[in-house]
């Protein structure tokens, strides 16, 4: 693999894992409803995410 | 790029363990909150590895495909909980809404058939997969406890 390209995507996997804690973390000292309703929000805004991603994707 | 890989498991790890809830209710929803975002952040991963051209389209396609059918399975997992918890259920209802969802990650083809041409690529979306495995198994063992 290009040097390059492996730089760029260790730079994009250690983004997203800083996000990924930072929103794990965020949870912290939530009610269980409050858990509940940032789960039910956050899946509907993951099927939105994927399905966005592949609408911007080549027939 | 597999330390990388085993870092991200690794902090994930930490941050599910310092951010539990107490009830079998609210670990069961945490679990699920957290398989979720772990979606979401690799679907952003997946993205960019087709973007800087380490995977095809097709395999973004299909790996963004079986991402959406465990998200979904997720969410059927929150109804679940969503239901036990309505009907005062113990912590053995909790576990068997996981073990469902343990058993449907398992026909996964993010799990055993989903490949990528590129194996560095191959890596970081089987550590996106392995995530999903790590907290269900967690969270059965948590509540089974």
């Amino acid at each position: 693999m290009d040097p390059n390209i492996a730089v760029q995507l260790a730079a994009t996997a250690i983004e997203a894992l800083l996000k990924l804690v930072a929103s794990i973390k965020a949870s912290h000292g939530l009610t269980d409803d409050q858990v509940m309703a940032s789960f039910q929000t956050e899946s509907q805004s993951t099927k939105d995410t994927i399905a966005g991603y592949l609408a911007k994707l080549p027939a | 790029m597999k330390k990388v890989s085993l870092l991200v498991c690794l902090c994930i790890v930490i941050a599910f363990e310092t951010a539990c809830p107490n009830t079998p209710y609210g670990k069961a929803g945490e679990a699920g909150l957290n398989v979720t975002q772990a979606l979401h952040t690799g679907a952003d991963i997946v993205d960019q590895l087709q973007v800087v051209g380490a995977i095809t389209v097709t395999e973004e396609k299909e790996t963004l495909h079986a991402m959406d059918a465990l998200n979904t399975l997720d969410m059927a997992y929150g109804a679940c909980i969503q239901a036990a918890h309505v009907a005062g259920s113990k912590a053995g209802a909790f576990v068997a809404c996981a073990e469902i969802f343990q058993a449907g990650t398992k026909d996964s083809v993010l799990m055993k058939e989903l490949r990528v041409s590129d194996p560095h690529s191959q890596a970081v979306i089987r550590s996106i997969g392995q995530t999903v495995v790590d907290l269900l198994a967690n969270v059965i063992s948590t509540l089974g406890k």
